[in-house]
Order: structure tokens, then C-alpha cells, then sequence
């Protein structure tokens, strides 16, 4: 029992330690999180070891080399050893099935059987190594055993060890595993068109005089040669009966042909989507600041559009192939799919580096949908949602959505303008779609700022060709009296204040102006230079 | 603004817009062919008519070249808008025409054919999308004041003829204004027919006909009005 008491002991400690868990998830990134920079890295070194070993090793076939190329294999070996034995550890946590069984036995009044524990944990590390993947590490370590010398056809397998590393070859593995029922089907017919020729072959040749088939092996050699459409032409049928043999393989062997690139081209058109997705996804994980966009309708397009002008990046999704195919040829990354679905979402990265969603399609209730689905999986990810008709504004903003744009207000709002005074429709509009190149743009004053503590009436915006509309200020700053002040949420608006009002850190200066004055502007205050400052007060 | 404005189409926009004009308190009137869209409209409490604005008679009917000062062209298909501004354009050469348009290449076939002004609502709503990734800030701020019920208004003042503005610059005009508006902008006939916006510096003389567009609350842009449209230029102020 003092045994199984120290078993158990040490599990327990192993799941409370802190020391494990980290260790364990330093190796996670390093080895398994297909999104760690880590891993990318380690990827690239192992892709360099692996291909440098086998090159010298083929080197060696004909080449003897000194004792740094032992070294060197060596030290190769080592790396692919430790790698396989930390692949083994994180493929479970063991100490979890013991804890499991001693509590079990705990709970029922029974007693422990260490050895049953011990069992199951073996189990689950044997079902590692029946891994296919584990076979082809376990593989790629033999061929440095130097004393069997076939085992250097072994060296195959290191390359082998390269899918592991790339994830762009592994979807080809993947397609040839998704056929499987196809393949067994075809290999089944070709083993027994070859087993029928090879017979009747060896039959009909063996005995002829000028026949060059002798064995039942060169029979077999024949009739592959012959299915696979090669015909070296070394080995021919001499007799009729041969001939005949001969022109039913060749048949055969066009059906065999055709049909097994028609699975494989099959295969590869279905995976042509998800390859491409695979694409979208690798790229996607590369950005940070996404922001990812459902919908490509009219309005997903100006988005877009104004997106990709300003090199944010983004990612397009629209259920719709033909959308998606538009957005392709624009050049943008986009994928064909429900952005309902959550798991889309998580692996387009939402909440981790996609920290903006903009629900835009046509339909209110996949955009409510999309908004509840977004906001669950990130709690501070920006929400914006178009909705169609007034009322699911509310439902929206109920779902989470940070802001609601609703195309027609926006429009009824434009068009009443325009009735009445059309020339100041034209300002605003221009300025509301940057139409003329004006921008109305906000600036913020930082603490430490030299617009900080500076007074309206001492910046010389005109300078600058620059207007001030007015200063936006938090509403825990205290007001300013004497100034038209407007309500925000959560702030004032200061419309045009007067000369005397005292600029604070967090205010934010609203600016008229087009851009060119306005960056200049902006760079002045950044680098601190009291460039707008007038000379004259 | 007193004259009637005419609604085409009764469908969720042209609700929006009605509502819009309602809260305006614009008197307005809302047409469509399609009688199931009329009594929707009539449902949500909108004076609402069915008519067939392919037939000029039914548009001449309805007021167009009469007591309809503007036509708000917002049919779902951009070849009926089409057809509709051409029709209210060779009515009435003096109405003004605003119209949407679904496809962006429509835009200039609407113009051609005598809308005064085409309102992508798909261009705006885009728009306002990455306003507020990029600038969340001066969206609120609009929404708030200018496109809200907040007393902050932009207006236009064209200068009468016989006001004192006459020949005067701009400059000058600055010196006169306490009001609290800001001056956005002039359209200055010698300059052509766009608005030119304040920030470019330029020091217009001005015209009668001209146009300044202020923005500012209600009160001081009346009073501003007032200013600009009186003979006397305003004594003593500075």
C-alpha cells in the first residue's frame, strides 16, 4: 500500500503544482499551439535539422565523413528523441487518470488498485504512439542506428516528419485519408486485375520458347508495367494467348488510371474551399487589430473599401459564394460562411486578435444573431450592427452590440436636410462621407501635451487652415460656465468655446479641415512643439 | 419651407424619410403604385396616395408643377427613379429633386436625368460604419447635435439683394460677428456654384446670392440671419 500511497501522493502534488503547469504550458506553446510565435519558430528549426540530417546522411552513402557528422547526427537524434518524449508527456496529463481511479475507489469504499491506474495511463501513451504521426517521429529516429543497414530506408520517414511542420502539406495527407473508402475500393479492384494477369500470364508465357517471363516475379513486374500504362517494353508477350492476356490489362489499366486521378482531382476539388480557408485562417492569424466584417452586400463594400484605404486589415464574410468570389477578386481576405457559427468566429480569432465585428448583413436577424454570438465569445470585443427596421435597434443593443447603424435614418436625415437647404446638405455630406477631402476629426489632448493648460484664444488654428468646431470633455472633468455646452453620453460638447477656455488632458479637440493641415497639426502636438501657438499674444 | 414635398414610395426608406419630415413638422404626402404599400403607409398613420407616376397626368394631379415644391425620389429600382425625375423635371423645371440610387453607377443617370442631388444611403451607412471604427467620437458628437434633437442646427443664409453684405468681405463680415455660429463655408457665384469650406482661407468678397452655411444653436443662427439679411451694416460692433 506504502506504494500506491506515494503514487497517489505524487499526483496529487504534480496537479497542484504551478511549476508543472507552467512547464507543461511552455511546451504547449512550443510544440502544439498551432497560434504561438514559438512555435512557428521551433517549426522552422526543426524543418532545418531535419533536412540538413538526411542530406548528409545521403552524403555519407558515398562519402565517409569525420566524427562532427556522428556529432552532429547525434545531436539530431537527441532533439528527435526529447521531441517525441515531450510529445508523449503533453498528449495527456497522467497524473489525472490516477487521481481519477483513487478517487473512484475512494467514493465506491473499494480498494485501489495501483496497477489497474498504471494500466490506463500506459493505455492512453500507447494510443499516442499507434498515432500515425508518432509512428513517423518513432520512425525518423532509426536510421542513425548504424549496425542494420536497411534501416536507412527509414530516412524516408524524417521527410515524412516534415507534414508535421508544415501545415500547408498536411491537408494533401488529409484528402488521401477522407478517400480512404475510395482508394480501399480501387486498390482492391488493382490487386485483383494484377493477380488475375500475373497468373495468367506466368500460365500462358512460362513455357514458351522465346518467353522472358520465367518467374512468377517477372510476371507480376509485367503486369504492373503494363496496368500502370508504362510498358518499359523489356518483358513482352510472345504467344497469342499472352496477347490477349496483354490487351485486356492495358483496358484495364486506363480504367484504373482514370479512376484513380478522378478521386484524387475529386478529393482535391472539395478541399479546394477548405484550403483556401486554411489560407484565409494562417493569414488572418498573422494580423493584429482585425477587424472582421459579415456581410458583403453594398454597404460590407464601402466598409471594405474604406477599410483597405486606410491598410487596416480585415477579413470578409459572407455566406453568399459569389460575394465572397467579388471580394476575392478586389483582393481582400474573405471567406465563404455563416458567420452565425461560433466556431468560425473563434478561429477568425474574435477576442483574441479580431477585436472588431461589424455585423452588416441584410437580414436583421442574422445580424442580432451574429451580435449575440460575438459578444459571448468576447466581453470587450467592438460591436457595430446595421439594423433594417427601428425596432431591432433595441434588440440589438440588447444583444450587446456597441453601436447601430440603421442605413434609411441616416438617408431620412440626409434627405430632410436637403429639401430645406440643399447647400448646407452639400456640407454635410461632404463632411459626413469625406467627399471633398474635409474632415471633421478629432484630437486628443494628452496629460503632459503642450496643448495641455493652453487657452482656445492661444492656439492659432487658421494658421494652420483649421477650424474649431468645439471640445468634447469627459463628464467627470469639471464644466466650463459660460460656454454653449451640449450633452453626450458620458460627455459635454463644448460647441465654439471662447478664447478663455483652459484645455485639460482627455479633452478632445473637434477639427475642421482638410486632411494634409490636419496631420500636420496633429504632428506638431505629438512631437510637443508649440508650432500653432500665435506669436503675437 | 411651406411647399408640399412628395413622397415616391412607400417603403421602408421613404417611412423613415416621412417620419423625419413629420418630426420636422414638413408637410409632405407619399405616393406609390402598389396599393398594399399605400395602405401600409396609411396604417402607420401617413398621408399616403396610390398613383401611377408613369402617367404625367397622375403627377400633374398629384400637385407636381402646382403646390409640390419637391420630390423626394424613393423607389426601390434605380430605373424608376429614373423614369420619375425625368417625368417631374418636364413638369415643373423649378422643383427640386432628390433621389437614391441602389447601384453607385446610377448616380449619374439620376442627375442626367434632373435630380438635383442622389443620396447613396448605402455609400453613408458604409461610411458612418468606419466613422465609428475610426472616429467614434465625432459620430456620437453628430448624431447628438446636428442630426439630433439637440438645439445645434446647420443653416444656410443666402445674401439677399439690397443687404449690406453686398460687395463686402468676408474679412470684414468676421469682425461684425458675435453670434455664436461658426462660418463654414461660402458659395461664392464668382467662384462657381460649390460650396468652398472656411478652412481653405480664402477672403471672398461677397454677393448678393451668395451662400454662407453656419452652424450654431437656433437662437444665434436667427440672429446671425437677421444680421445678414438686413440693409444697415450692424453699427458699432467689433
Amino acid at each position: 500500500m506504502p506504494f500506491a500511497e506515494l503514487l497517489v501522493r505524487l499526483a496529487y502534488r504534480l496537479q497542484a503544482s504551478e511549476r508543472h503547469a507552467r512547464l507543461k504550458g511552455f511546451f504547449h506553446t512550443l510544440l502544439i499551439d498551432p497560434r504561438s510565435r514559438r512555435r512557428r519558430l521551433f517549426d522552422g528549426c526543426m524543418i532545418v535539422l531535419v533536412l540538413s540530417s538526411v542530406m548528409l546522411l545521403i552524403y555519407e552513402v558515398r562519402h565517409p565523413l569525420g566524427a562532427w557528422a556522428d556529432a552532429f547526427e547525434l545531436f539530431v537524434v537527441s532533439v528527435f528523441i526529447a521531441e517525441y518524449l515531450l510529445r508523449m508527456w503533453l498528449f495527456n496529463d497522467s497524473h489525472k487518470i490516477l487521481i481519477e481511479h483513487w478517487e473512484r475507489a475512494e467514493l465506491l469504499g473499494q480498494p485501489f488498485h495501483p496497477a489497474a491506474a498504471l494500466w490506463a495511463m500506459l493505455k492512453r501513451k500507447l494510443a499516442y504512439m499507434s498515432t500515425p504521426m508518432a509512428i513517423v517521429d518513432l520512425l525518423a529516429i532509426l536510421p542513425s542506428y548504424r549496425p542494420l543497414r536497411f534501416l536507412r530506408l527509414f530516412l524516408l520517414f524524417r521527410l515524412l516528419k516534415l507534414f508535421r511542420y508544415t501545415r500547408n502539406l498536411s491537408p494533401f495527407g488529409q484528402v488521401l485519408i477522407e478517400k480512404r473508402f475510395e482508394l480501399y475500393t480501387l486498390s482492391i479492384f488493382v490487386g485483383s486485375v494484377l493477380l488475375i494477369a500475373t497468373v495468367a500470364i506466368y500460365l500462358f508465357e512460362a513455357e514458351a520458347p522465346d518467353s522472358r517471363v520465367q518467374t512468377l516475379m517477372d510476371a507480376l513486374y509485367w503486369a504492373v508495367i503494363t496496368l500502370t500504362t508504362v510498358g518499359y517494353g523489356d518483358i513482352v508477350p510472345v504467344t497469342t494467348e499472352g496477347r490477349v492476356v496483354a490487351m485486356v490489362l492495358v483496358f484495364a489499366g486506363i480504367g484504373v488510371i482514370s479512376f484513380a486521378t478522378s478521386i484524387v482531382v475529386m478529393a482535391f476539388h472539395e478541399k479546394m474551399r477548405e484550403l483556401h480557408d486554411h489560407r484565409v485562417y494562417a493569414e488572418v492569424d498573422r494580423q493584429s487589430n482585425l477587424t472582421i466584417v459579415c456581410g458583403f452586400g453594398r454597404i460590407g463594400q464601402v466598409v471594405a473599401q474604406r477599410l483597405a484605404a486606410a491598410g487596416d486589415p480585415f477579413v470578409i464574410v459572407d455566406k453568399d459564394a459569389g460575394s465572397v468570389e467579388q471580394a476575392r477578386r478586389l483582393g481582400y481576405l474573405a471567406l465563404a460562411g455563416d458567420a452565425t457559427d461560433g466556431d468560425l468566429l473563434t478561429n477568425l480569432g474574435l477576442g483574441r486578435h479580431a477585436t472588431r465585428i461589424l455585423c452588416l448583413t441584410h437580414d436583421d436577424v442574422s445580424n442580432v444573431y451574429i451580435t449575440l454570438t460575438a459578444r459571448q465569445a468576447s466581453a470587450d470585443t467592438l460591436i457595430i450592427s446595421r439594423a433594417n427596421k427601428a425596432e431591432t435597434v433595441h434588440k440589438l443593443t440588447q444583444a450587446g452590440a456597441t453601436h447601430v447603424v440603421r442605413p434609411y435614418e441616416v438617408v431620412a436625415h440626409m434627405a430632410a436636410e436637403f429639401i430645406g437647404q440643399p447647400v448646407a446638405f452639400d456640407a454635410l455630406y461632404d463632411v459626413v462621407t469625406r467627399a471633398a477631402g474635409i474632415h471633421l476629426d478629432p484630437l486628443s489632448v494628452r496629460s503632459g501635451d503642450w496643448l495641455e493648460k493652453q487657452r482656445i484664444g492661444e492656439i492659432d488654428f487658421s494658421a494652420h487652415q483649421l477650424q474649431l468646431m468645439g471640445v468634447i470633455r469627459p463628464n467627470a472633468s469639471p464644466p466650463a460656465d459660460g460656454h454653449a455646452r451640449y450633452n453626450l453620453s458620458h460627455r459635454h460638447f463644448y460647441f465654439n468655446p471662447g478664447p478663455d477656455l483652459m484645455l485639460r488632458g482627455g479633452d478632445i479637440l473637434i477639427l475642421i479641415g482638410y486632411q494634409a493641415n490636419l496631420s500636420q497639426f496633429r504632428e506638431l502636438t505629438s512631437r510637443g512643439r508649440r508650432g500653432g501657438k500665435k506669436e503675437s499674444t | 419651407m411651406t411647399a408640399k414635398l412628395a413622397l415616391f414610395g412607400c417603403n421602408p426608406l421613404a417611412i423613415e424619410v416621412a417620419w423625419r419630415l413629420t418630426l420636422l413638422k414638413t408637410p409632405f404626402v407619399m405616393f406609390d403604385r402598389d396599393p398594399e404599400r399605400v395602405e401600409h403607409a396609411l396604417q402607420e398613420g401617413l398621408v399616403a396616395e396610390c398613383i401611377d407616376y408613369t402617367d404625367d397626368g397622375a403627377l400633374r394631379a398629384a400637385g407636381i408643377g402646382s403646390d409640390i415644391g419637391g420630390v423626394f425620389c424613393l423607389l426601390t429600382e434605380d430605373s424608376e427613379n429614373v423614369f420619375l425625375a425625368i417625368s417631374a423635371r418636364a413638369i415643373a423645371p423649378e422643383l427640386r429633386i432628390v433621389a437614391v440610387c441602389q447601384a453607385p453607377e446610377a448616380a449619374p443617370k439620376l442627375l442626367a436625368a434632373g435630380a438635383d442631388k442622389v443620396v447613396d444611403p448605402y455609400e453613408i451607412s458604409g461610411a458612418r460604419v468606419h466613422e465609428l471604427i475610426e472616429r467614434p467620437e465625432v459620430v456620437e458628437l453628430m448624431e447628438h447635435t446636428v442630426f439630433g434633437l439637440q438645439d445645434l442646427n446647420i443653416a444656410e443664409i443666402t445674401i439677399p439683394p439690397g443687404a449690406w453684405l453686398h460687395s463686402v468681405h468676408l474679412s470684414e463680415l468676421r469682425r461684425h460677428m458675435t453670434q455664436n455660429v461658426i462660418l463654414l463655408g461660402v458659395v461664392d457665384l464668382e467662384h462657381g456654384r460649390d460650396l468652398i469650406f472656411s478652412t481653405r482661407g480664402i477672403d471672398h468678397k461677397l454677393d448678393h446670392g451668395d451662400v454662407l452655411v453656419v452652424i450654431g444653436p437656433q437662437q444665434h443662427v436667427a440672429a446671425f440671419r437677421t444680421m445678414i439679411e438686413s440693409p444697415q451694416t450692424p453699427g458699432g460692433a467689433a
